[in-house]
């Protein structure tokens, strides 16, 4: 419950963060998802695998199977797409210059 | 992200001394630079809006450096590398959450937080709440929860200081408390948050330095990641298995427990008052994620490593998990390095330290006096002098018991997630909730994770494996958040006002 859980629960309040009035979050649900799934693939893979690591195990990228899919899966691969795509979505998803002025706009008001 | 129990772990640590003219050298230059930076900012700090939020005027790469020295404390260096130690693969679960919680950060407090500096000029998290709900009740409670936090964090940090400074200069602990806090407080009182930042910068970048240097210096001493992996599955595989020798569920806690929580750490969302240029947002989480990589890699390496090195007899069994970073150090890197870490262990520290001294100082000038209806005249002077009470009150609750200290520690970190991350990370995103949801939830964190830390301390009551009360509190505080603001419906959206609606809306 908690593998699947966890990622739902992160993925539910970046989505509550990452909408805008009634705009949706756009292009923003792909990474998402991809995270999400991610996120689930990952602590699921390590529920499931059967535990055979020993001294002649196959290594990936310096760390045994199960090992390699919690740190670089779970831990190394969202920042390869989250981050990035917050940047790339910042100006249409999160904050634009006329967003600031808005706001600013209000504020001299109240003043 | 890096807190919890770990400043509490790293008070329990009896350092070996490390005084050596190489480290006491390093450690002299570290304090120098620290003044000359704290001189620097005192003579740039003239208002109150200077001493708590910089003047809004800090650029993007010194606020994300200044960010990621806050987020690590010495339990990144010390305690966290001894906990990998002892449990294995299982211990990452505390960091692993960095991939997505600085990202996650940004999009739900991030901006707004920012936002709402311009639209009402806020100088603290309980300014958020109050301005989100129009409620000096809501304001004062979550001043009181994050002061509760402050005392554990702040007493643990000042004692975690004392055994670093001890361990550079061998002065004793009770010297090495008064000296760490001697220093935190003359820059923390004169340059305020300012001269915190700049600080914070230096202490960063130190610790950054340091981390890369011993990660490299392991892997190479270890014949690579491969070479560590093959000498521990040799003798000992459960510890580099998914959950090292913890519990999946007690993995998956921690998991839990520390992405969600990180939205209510106040020394990390204070930070997104203070960029100059709100569009500067852009590239923060992405910045930000790499350098807590950077910092972490100590934690990942000398766990692993240390435990090749024992089970491959380079290095002999350890006293006690906590000495596998001071026994690295000490028997088998360069003594530059060791001097290196060591300071970058007291820069950890020190920041930390420094944070919480201008959160809590701000929370006695000005958030505790708006709640009660009051104002005081000139907050710069009290705010001083507040930095000073906290600071000497943290010092000598410091040379107390360790195990008392520690256990105030324990409960600042989930204190902050209960009462601050439903009230804070999803109200001000979530325009259905109330001003009761709000309180309701703030009042239920804290009773519910002082109830429970005691209880457990005391022995009174036993989790069951993996069940923590940092991760009870915060469920419970979501449960009574979102049924309080349902039932208290009606009153939800009449009681935003509208500067604050479009900041919620943006």
């Amino acid at each position: 419950m908690l593998a699947l859980g966890i990622p739902v629960a992160l993925g539910a309040i970046m989505i509550l963060g990452a909408v805008r009035a009634n705009r949706g979050i756009g292009a923003l649900k792909y990474p998402f998802a991809l995270v999400i799934l991610i996120l689930v693939i990952g602590f699921g893979a390590a529920l499931a695998l059967p535990s055979t690591d020993g001294p002649l195990s196959r290594l990936w990228l310096g760390l045994p199977a199960r090992a390699a899919i919690v740190i670089y899966g779970v831990g190394l691969l969202p920042i390869l797409i989250l981050p990035v795509a917050y940047a790339m979505t910042f100006e249409e998803m999160t904050l634009s210059a006329e967003d600031l002025e808005r706001v600013r706009a209000i504020a001299r008001e109240a003043r | 992200m890096i807190h919890p129990g770990g400043t509490s772990l790293l008070v329990q640590v009896a350092m070996p001394t490390a005084a050596q003219p190489v480290v006491i050298a390093v450690g002299l230059l570290y304090f120098a630079v620290i003044i000359g930076i704290s001189v620097w900012a005192a003579r740039r700090t003239r208002t109150a809006n200077d001493f708590f939020v910089a003047g809004k005027g800090i650029g993007l790469v010194a606020l994300t450096v200044a960010s990621v020295s806050v987020s690590v404390s010495g339990f990144a260096f010390i305690g966290g590398p001894g906990l990998i130690y002892a449990v294995g693969l299982g211990a990452m679960y505390i960091v692993l959450p960095a991939a997505v919680t600085n990202v996650m950060g940004a999009w739900v407090l991030a901006k707004r937080m920012r936002l709402l500096a311009e639209a009402r000029r806020l100088i603290t998290i309980p300014d958020a709440i109050g301005a989100r709900y129009k409620s000096r009740a809501a304001q004062g409670l979550s001043a009181v929860a994050i002061l509760v936090g402050i005392v554990g964090y702040m007493a643990t940090n000042a004692l975690a200081m004392g055994v670093v400074i001890n361990a550079i200069f061998g002065v004793g602990l009770s010297w090495g408390i008064w000296i760490g806090m001697g220093v935190t407080l003359a820059y923390s009182a004169s340059g305020g948050i300012l001269a915190g930042i700049y600080n914070d910068v230096f202490q960063g970048t130190l610790m950054a330095v340091a981390s890369v240097l011993v990660f490299l210096f392991v892997l190479g001493f270890g014949g690579g990641l491969g070479g560590i992996s093959h000498t521990i599955l040799l003798h000992d595989p459960t510890f580099l298995g998914p959950w090292g020798r913890l519990t999946p569920l007690a993995a998956l806690s921690f998991f839990f427990v520390f992405s969600m929580g990180s939205l209510g750490q106040p020394q990390a969302v204070h930070k997104y008052y203070m960029l100059r240029d709100p569009l500067q947002l852009k590239w923060y989480p992405l910045l930000k994620t790499l350098g807590l990589i950077l910092v972490l890699l100590l934690y990942f390496s000398v766990g692993v490593g240390v435990k090749a090195f024992v089970l491959d007899g380079r290095l002999a069994p350890l006293a006690s998990p906590d000495q596998a970073t001071p026994t690295l150090l000490l028997n088998v890197t360069p003594i530059i390095l060791a001097a290196l870490v060591f300071s970058g262990v007291a820069a950890a520290t020190m920041s930390a330290a420094n944070s919480f001294m201008n959160i809590g100082a701000a929370i006695f000038t000005h958030d505790l006096p708006v709640a009660l209806g009051r104002k005081v005249g000139n907050e710069l002077k009290w705010g001083r002098i507040a930095t000073v009470l906290i600071a000497v009150a943290a010092a000598v609750t410091a040379q107390r018991s360790g195990t008392m200290v520690a256990f105030l520690g324990i409960f600042g970190w989930g204190l902050f997630a209960s009462t601050l991350v439903p009230a804070l990370a999803v109200g001000l995103n979530w325009q259905g909730a109330t001003r009761a949801g709000a309180i309701a939830s703030i009042a239920t964190g804290l009773i519910i994770t002082l109830a429970l830390e005691t209880a457990a301390y005391w022995k009174v009551f036993t989790f069951p494996a993996g069940v923590t009360a940092s991760a009870v509190a915060m469920v419970s505080s979501f449960l009574v958040f979102f049924v309080v603001s349902w039932l208290t419906r009606e009153s939800a959206a009449k009681a935003i006002d509208p500067d604050i609606q479009l900041v919620m809306e943006i």
